[in-house]
């Protein structure tokens, strides 16, 4: 089991003190020459971090990312060749359809990232879905801003609000405005609300009931996607009700007994979350006692889409793209 | 796991020969405590986080139990209450059971009221083996993965004797230290397996084993739990002299015609194959194994002709309870069962501590 690092009070005493340090440099900071960015937008720039503010003084001009949402919204807001670090992809490929995807960037570590790591890799700012291995505390007095993908705040434990393609459109803003590239986010955000729209007219959704479920590992019970995050938008866009809507949480472990309480007209399996495939995925989906009386599996709607395609970025709408097409068939 | 540990420290050594005011009231316990399983099973398995009236789970029982009855329930309904309760319900008592033997046997054999049945490395190893299974496929074809979990733990019981074992003899505090170094050595090892592979699942996957749950308990796994819980509670019930002789001491077991080596080497292996299936179905749920021998001493007495039934009975009970509540409290959402048993289990520990530093 993991366990965090030890802290000795020597560190949190120095992390204290320059924290102290920066702030006071940093209300000099707000007397008055704001600078100016190559597009001409003005720093610095407050912007919403999962219900805090972060101040960006200047211009970022090095990123280091953790994780792929982070990577997809960059892209989506034109920014990604600002990134110099990658970090927290765990070995999987990177996201599909990238337009100026990051492939040269060194990956620093493919898990989780150290304090050591982020601070040695020296980058103006962190665009990730949170630390686990390393203190933002220590980051924060290390004076690198650690911006959150939205739908990944508070490690999805509790999030800020519900995850919809909204929050999407607007991460993508928000970091338009972080990098100074406004312009190309908000180009961004037209296109993809123009293929939203396209899909949610083409959604064959019958108004039936669903269930986007996924297995956390190969050892692991079933999890369901609740009320809170992008599936259950995705699976309400496509014209389905989420049979664990009501939950208030972006993902739960349900007990099995729910699922076959609720047959659901449809089971979205969600496969690729521990690097397996569909076929394992179904598998072990089947495996569960009970399942093969569910009426989705009597009558064959289980319909697979990689967990991939369903992040809090504009991968979801790919996410989509395919449950709508499944049920067009 | 392996609890902090006091070598030597005495579990309450059996009084004089049982009166006959005892004998009646152990009898007494046991036959309380079995009517309170026998009546806790149905009951159980009527909670859940889907709502199933009495009557219907009363008829789905009796229907599969004897063919009785028309069928008037959903095919969900009778799923839910045949494939997935019953066989959790059971494994819970059998997992139960088997864990709380197995620390009251432990308990005696090292002479230590902190050991649990984690203490002879059987856990880590479990989930060594586990580990090298789904990182590396290791013996994934021949064994399974619980197979797999098994040889682990079996494994590593045979190296805790062989480090524990010199010049003959096995004493029981060297029993205690060499559990805890090869349990220490395990534990780094499965961590060092899943760091250094560059599976995603391998982390996920030996943690959920290393927290225990009867999430996945079904009919294929449930027989098993049960031979472990009934083998290994009928061998300690036989052996409860033996058991009686050592928690006194060496030198008394000597005296009263046990071989101590022999008898801890036969009761440790016997520990161990309980614990070793326990685990390879289950994952190593904590606490039960520590707590329940306690809260049976006090019950029954010492002698463990009564404590080893009365410990299976209880163990069994606690486990299903327990189990019950973590899938009903925040329902629809499970809690992993170690949470609970552990809320259930350290404020026995702690007034279990209080006590030890009052005498």
């Amino acid at each position: 089991m993991q366990t965090p690092a030890p802290r000795t009070s020597l560190a949190a005493a120095s992390a204290v003190a320059l924290s102290l340090a920066l702030a006071a440099c940093g209300s000099d900071a707000d007397a008055g020459d704001a600078a100016q960015s190559e597009d001409g937008a003005s720093y610095p720039v407050t912007v919403d971090n999962c219900g805090e503010e972060v101040v960006i003084e200047s211009e970022p001009q090095s990123i280091l990312t953790v994780g792929h949402s982070a990577i997809t919204l960059l892209d989506a807001a034109g920014a990604t060749d600002r990134i110099t670090a990658r970090t927290g992809e765990f070995h999987t490929p990177l996201p599909e359809g990238l337009e100026d995807p990051p492939e040269d960037v060194e990956v620093l570590d493919p898990a989780d990232p150290a304090a050591e790591t982020i601070i040695g890799a020296e980058p103006d700012i962190i665009v990730g879905y949170g630390l686990f291995e390393a203190d933002p505390a220590t980051i924060e007095a290390a004076g690198i801003p650690n911006l959150v993908v939205t739908g990944e705040c508070n490690h999805d434990e509790g999030l800020v609000e519900a995850i919809t393609f909204e929050t999407v459109f607007a991460d993508i803003e928000r970091f338009g405005q972080v990098f100074g590239t406004e312009d190309e986010a908000a180009a961004s955000i037209e296109e993809y609300q123009a293929e939203l729209a396209e899909l949610e007219q083409s959604a064959a959704g019958d108004g039936g009931t669903a269930a986007s479920v996924y297995y956390w590992s190969s050892e692991s019970s079933m999890s369901a996607h609740g009320g809170a995050g992008i599936h259950h938008d995705v699976l309400g866009r496509a014209g389905l009700e989420n049979v664990y809507g009501d939950e208030d949480s972006a993902y739960l472990p349900a007990n099995f007994e729910t699922l076959l309480d609720a047959d659901p007209d449809y089971i979205v399996l969600n496969y690729g979350v521990y690097g397996e495939d569909y076929q394992e995925s179904l598998d072990k989906f089947l495996s569960e006692p009970g399942a093969e009386d569910l009426q989705a599996v009597r009558n064959d709607r289980v319909i697979g889409v990689p967990a991939a395609d369903l992040n809090p970025d504009q991968s979801s709408l790919r996410g989509l793209r395919a449950l709508i097409e499944a049920l067009a068939q | 796991m392996a609890t902090a540990v006091e070598p030597e420290a005495h579990v309450e050594a059996p009084a004089a020969p049982p009166g006959r005011r005892r004998a009646i009231r152990g009898a007494m316990c046991i036959t309380l405590l079995t009517g309170a399983l026998v009546a806790s099973i149905p009951v159980t398995v009527g909670i859940g986080p889907v709502p199933i009236p009495p009557g219907t789970v009363a008829r789905i029982l009796a229907h599969h139990l004897a063919d009785l009855g028309a069928v008037d329930w959903t095919t969900a309904q009778d799923n839910i209450v045949w494939q997935l309760r019953v066989p959790r319900v059971l494994l819970g008592a059998c997992v139960g059971a088997a864990l709380s033997v197995a620390g009251a046997a432990v308990q005696a054999l090292v002479r230590n009221p902190l050991a649990d049945p984690y203490l002879l490395g059987v856990s880590s190893g479990a989930s060594a083996g586990a580990a090298a299974t789904i990182l590396f496929g290791f013996g994934a074809g021949v064994l399974g993965l619980t197979g797999s979990a098994f040889a682990g733990a079996i494994a590593a019981i045979a190296l805790v004797f062989g480090i524990a074992r010199t010049g003959g003899t096995l004493i029981g505090s060297r029993l205690v230290f060499a559990g805890i170094a090869v349990a220490f050595a395990l534990q780094a090892l499965t961590n060092f397996l899943i760091f250094a592979s560059d599976s995603r699942d391998g982390a996920r996957a030996v943690l959920f084993w290393t927290l225990g749950s009867l999430g996945q308990a079904n009919w294929t796994t449930l027989p098993i739990a049960a031979v472990a819980a009934l083998g290994i509670t009928t061998a300690m019930t036989f052996q409860a002299r033996g058991l009686d002789a050592l928690a006194i001491g060496d030198e008394a077991a000597h005296s009263l015609g046990t071989s101590p080596t022999r008898f801890r080497a036969f009761a440790a292996l016997l520990v161990a194959f309980g614990v070793a299936a326990a685990v390879a179905v289950a994952g190593a749920i904590g606490f039960v194994g520590l707590v329940v021998p306690h809260l049976v001493r006090r019950m029954v007495g010492a002698s463990h002709r009564l404590v080893v039934p009365a410990a299976a009975l209880t163990g069994a009970l606690v486990l299903v309870w327990a189990d019950a509540l973590a899938r009903t409290m925040l329902s629809p959402q499970e809690i992993p069962l170690g949470i609970l048993t552990a809320m259930v289990g350290t404020p026995l520990l702690i007034v279990l501590v209080r006590r030890l530093h009052a005498r």
